[in-house]
């Protein structure tokens, strides 16, 4: 790679030069971010000996609880571009239906757990079917009036057909049989690992998804419905996959969330509440792409935590505001979320530290 | 059989009342074309506001209107103003601003928690006062007299908002800029004074709402939640859009609720309503007298 | 054997009649221009074809199959793709990005439908942008990734919407250059354009409609010099040869 000009032979020319610093440049940028995954995963693996209070872990998991059902919030509200507000409807279905078919039944909470998972899938075909060929207000009002019709349902009777689900009083699990056959541990280690599991699961759907047909033409269908569907693409179909999928993950964490806490009741497993906050953090995180729902919980979830302790009895509610008005500030000044400038920030570091080593390197 | 009449009776009264408040609803999505999430949580505040203003004042619960429509109309300017414009601006060749269903849920969110905040959870109730619990006899049948006035009030209402639109020059301005943005701005008309009017508006027209409600139904913070999904279902019924589609709407939720415990568990009749407002969804999305829309 | 025909078509909005018993074929591998005064009737028929909404009356005939009221996907893997007047690219995403959508109408596969829009866009000679953010191209670059688009469904017959509007001469004569290249390839179009020296230069037939109605049909000249439709355009500046 040398030139031809005055001072030729020896030296390279000033392109050849850029190309080259350019390359080295990329790989050891890649390094760096290869590096610094690694010791995230080495962390997350190890969190649970280095922390030896229950208590925090048992915040950690719920994090990870919350970044999951982002996650899986996001193949239907970022992926498809709609607004689904009733999320934790299928959280009460995946909850409802392990926990009364192994209290009642015996079956395992695993099986349950899929059965749940095909049973949201369905209700949510009941309510994606029709509305999502619709303008988005009709399928977000929508997915509100099942979630609080279903609540509202299960709060008030006692049996559904042979099943029991015990009104507002809700369904408790006793922790009797150990084990993994049964979903079920005296340590919160545990459950930290299969919802550590569950959650690189569901971001390896959401990357996979992302390159696959399905992911192209859900974008597509986003940003330019009409030149989408003249290109072959069945725009309502793809969200209904997208929703489907949607459904199907969200229910498999009511399962672990049952298992986790030992007791389910619709309050807390079908609120609106609960929907909101699951819809609020992957908006404010960045919904449509793959780190914004993580990030939004990993941020949001401690603010909430937090306030909730520090202000739980002189300001009920607190945390609940400060979403909001998080969520009102990020929609009109980042309205792709705050992984926008997060990801502009960490590419600045991850720029500053590969200068550094290049100029290290020179010397 | 008195019974049914009776409960029909009390349902259309009941009913009319609803449908004012969803009037401010459909006022809303005519103009802005946007479904205002925070619809219920600002007819909570005005049911505050009308609250305060006849505990403090001693008035007669119907001249609170003359505090709270003012102040909820600015209210609602400055909300429109302040919050949803730059959103508005952002998505401004969008089809659909589904960022302002985002925001209105966030706004929703706030004033419901800011009111737990600062009121506390428990239940208002007016003391007694010249409305609450009266009733007319005809022969056997009872009427309720808040509802009476309420129901009253509400077509009174729907019969002036009608009229604003369709004989004002201010509301024809409006109406104008609801059919086409930029020929209306072409006009002379600044699209986004006229959105904060309509805003105001609809919002005003909440507050005239919670004045008829607060003379017999609770004040409390979540008491926004029950009405705005229960507006939602009866702008789709009528139709999104549509003046008196509000209205009928609203009667017949409030004649199914109030006719159906007698056939079933006032639960059912509850999830009765939801059903329906799903079916209307699935079947016949335009409702009532909706305008057609390019789904 | 045609492979397009409108059989008597004709499409009402309400009580407006916007395409008046419209009829007409394509055979395989001709350009067939439509041409019109303003409001005539042209998009209307467009599309009607497009399958955007079905004919009020008539049919609509593609390969011998009635299309009526087919949704534009389906159309589209039958082989029948359109370009939009107000070009619509996936903005936020690259060109590569854009015509990858159009290639997965052939294929499932993410690799194959990358390769597949490479190709198409080294066939347009417009590789060398394929990164680029499709918002930030010109006007005439963004009508090249329309065309592009719909040229990696591997379409048999292409309807184009004014694809010239809006570009300068020298454009206009690439984008001719274009068009022609695509009939080399074998595939069937319908050009809908203002522009008349594109059209006349393009078209095997041209097809002209006024208030709706087929007033004329024919090959360029006899087109341009027929009295009707001199009428219709008031002095079309083409004139009489």
């Amino acid at each position: 790679m040398t030139g031809t000009g005055e001072n030729s032979a020896l030296y390279e020319t000033d392109a050849a030069f850029l190309d080259r610093s350019a390359l080295a440049r990329q790989v050891v940028k890649d390094t760096i971010n290869k590096v610094l995954l690694g010791a995230v995963v080495i962390l997350v693996l190890a969190l649970p000996a280095l922390i030896s209070s229950p208590t925090w872990l048992h915040i950690i998991v719920l994090i990870f609880f919350y970044a999951y059902l982002t996650t899986s919030w996001n193949m239907v509200g970022g992926f498809a571009g709609v607004l689904p507000l009733g999320h934790a409807v299928f959280l009460g279905i995946g909850a409802y239906t392990s926990t009364v078919l192994s209290l009642q039944y015996g079956i395992s909470p695993w099986l349950g757990m899929f059965i749940g998972g095909l049973l949201a899938v369905a209700a949510g075909m009941v309510i994606g079917l029709p509305t999502l060929k619709m303008r988005g207000a009709y399928f977000a009002l929508a997915t509100i009036a099942f979630a609080e019709g279903l609540r509202v349902m299960v709060e008030n009777i006692e049996y559904l057909g042979p099943f029991k689900l015990n009104g507002p009083r809700g369904l408790q699990i006793p922790p009797l049989n150990i084990g993994w056959a049964n979903f079920m541990f005296s340590s919160k280690v545990p459950y930290y690992y299969i919802i550590l599991g569950l959650l690189l699961i569901i971001l390896l759907l959401t990357w996979a998804v992302s390159r696959s047909k399905l992911g192209y033409y859900l974008t597509a269908g986003g940003e330019e419905p009409e030149a989408a569907q003249a290109l072959g693409v069945n725009v309502s179909r793809a969200k209904v996959i997208a929703m489907a999928l949607s459904c199907f993950f969200t229910a498999l964490a009511g399962t672990f969330y049952a298992q986790f806490s030992l007791f389910i009741h619709p309050k807390s497993t079908i609120s609106l509440d609960i929907s909101f906050e699951i819809a609020f953090i992957a908006l404010i995180g960045g919904r449509g792409s793959i780190a914004g729902p993580v990030l939004g919980a990993l941020l949001l979830r401690p603010v909430s935590d937090l306030s909730r302790i520090y202000f739980g009895d002189i300001l009920p509610g607190m945390h609940l505001v400060i979403y909001g008005v998080v969520l009102i500030l990020v929609m009109i000044y980042q309205p792709r979320g705050l992984q926008e400038p997060l990801t502009r920030i960490y590419d600045r570091v991850v720029n500053r530290m590969a200068d550094g080593f290049i100029k290290g390197g020179d010397k | 059989m008195i019974y049914l009449i009776e409960d029909t009776i009390n349902g259309i009264l009941m009913g009319s009342i609803y449908g004012l408040t969803a009037l401010g609803l459909t006022i809303i999505f005519g103009v802005l074309k946007v479904v205002n999430f925070a619809h219920g949580t600002l007819l909570m505040v005005s049911m505050y506001a009308a609250y305060w203003t006849v505990t403090l004042s001693g008035f007669h619960p119907y001249l609170a209107l003359i505090i709270v429509v003012p102040v909820m109309y600015v209210f609602g300017y400055y909300l429109q103003d302040i919050v949803i414009k730059p959103i508005f601006k952002a998505e401004k060749n969008v089809r659909e601003p589904s960022t302002v269903i985002i925001v209105t849920t966030g706004v929703w969110y706030v004033l419901d928690n800011l009111t737990l905040m600062i009121f506390g959870p428990q239940y208002r109730s007016l003391p007694d006062n010249s409305l609450q619990g009266k009733m007319i006899e005809l022969g056997d049948i009872f009427i309720s007299v808040p509802k009476l006035w309420g129901a009253v009030t509400a077509v009174a209402t729907a019969y002036a908002v009608y009229y604003f639109f369709q004989k004002t020059r201010t509301g024809r301005a409006i109406r104008a800029c609801s059919l086409d943005r930029d020929a209306a701005s072409l006009s002379g008309i600044n699209q986004y004074k006229i959105y904060n009017m309509a805003f105001g508006l609809g919002t005003a027209v909440t507050g005239i709402a919670a004045v008829t409600l607060v003379p017999f139904y609770n004040t409390f913070p979540s008491v926004g939640v029950l009405f705005d999904i229960k507006g939602f279902i009866i702008v789709v019924l009528g139709g999104l859009g549509s003046i008196p589609g509000a209205i009928i709407g609203g009667i017949i939720v409030g004649v199914i609720e109030s006719v159906g415990p007698q056939f079933m568990t006032a639960t059912w009749t509850e999830a009765i309503v939801y059903g329906l407002f799903l079916l209307v969804l699935f079947v016949k999305p335009s409702g009532l007298f909706g305008v057609k829309y390019d789904w | 054997m045609s492979l397009l025909e409108l059989k008597d078509v004709t499409k009402q909005f309400g009580g407006l009649t916007a395409v008046d018993s419209l009829s007409l074929s394509m055979k395989k591998g001709e350009i067939l221009g439509l041409i019109g005064p303003n409001g005539a009737g042209k998009s209307t028929a467009f599309n009607c074809i497009a399958g955007v909404f079905p004919p009020t009356k008539g049919k609509v005939v593609f390969d011998g199959q009635v299309i009526n009221g087919q949704k534009p996907w389906d159309l589209c893997k039958k082989g029948l793709a359109r370009t939009f007047q107000i070009v619509k690219p996936f903005a936020s995403k690259s060109v590569l990005y854009n015509v990858t959508v159009g290639a997965f109408a052939t294929t499932s596969s993410r690799a194959e439908a990358e390769a597949k829009a490479i190709q198409v866009l080294q066939l347009l000679n417009f590789d060398d942008k394929k990164d680029a953010k499709s918002s930030d191209l010109t006007i005439a670059d963004r009508k090249r990734l329309e065309i592009a688009r719909a040229l990696a469904t591997e379409p048999r017959l292409l309807l184009l919407d004014e694809v010239m509007a809006g570009l300068r001469p020298a454009e206009v004569d690439e984008m001719v250059e274009i068009i022609r290249f695509l009939r080399e390839q074998g595939i069937t179009i319908l050009v809908i354009e203002h522009i008349m020296r594109a059209i006349m230069a393009l078209s095997d037939r041209i097809v002209v409609i006024h208030f709706g109605k087929k007033i004329a049909q024919g090959t360029p000249k006899a087109v341009a010099s027929d009295e009707n439709v001199i009428k219709a355009y008031l002095g079309d500046e083409y004139g009489v040869s």
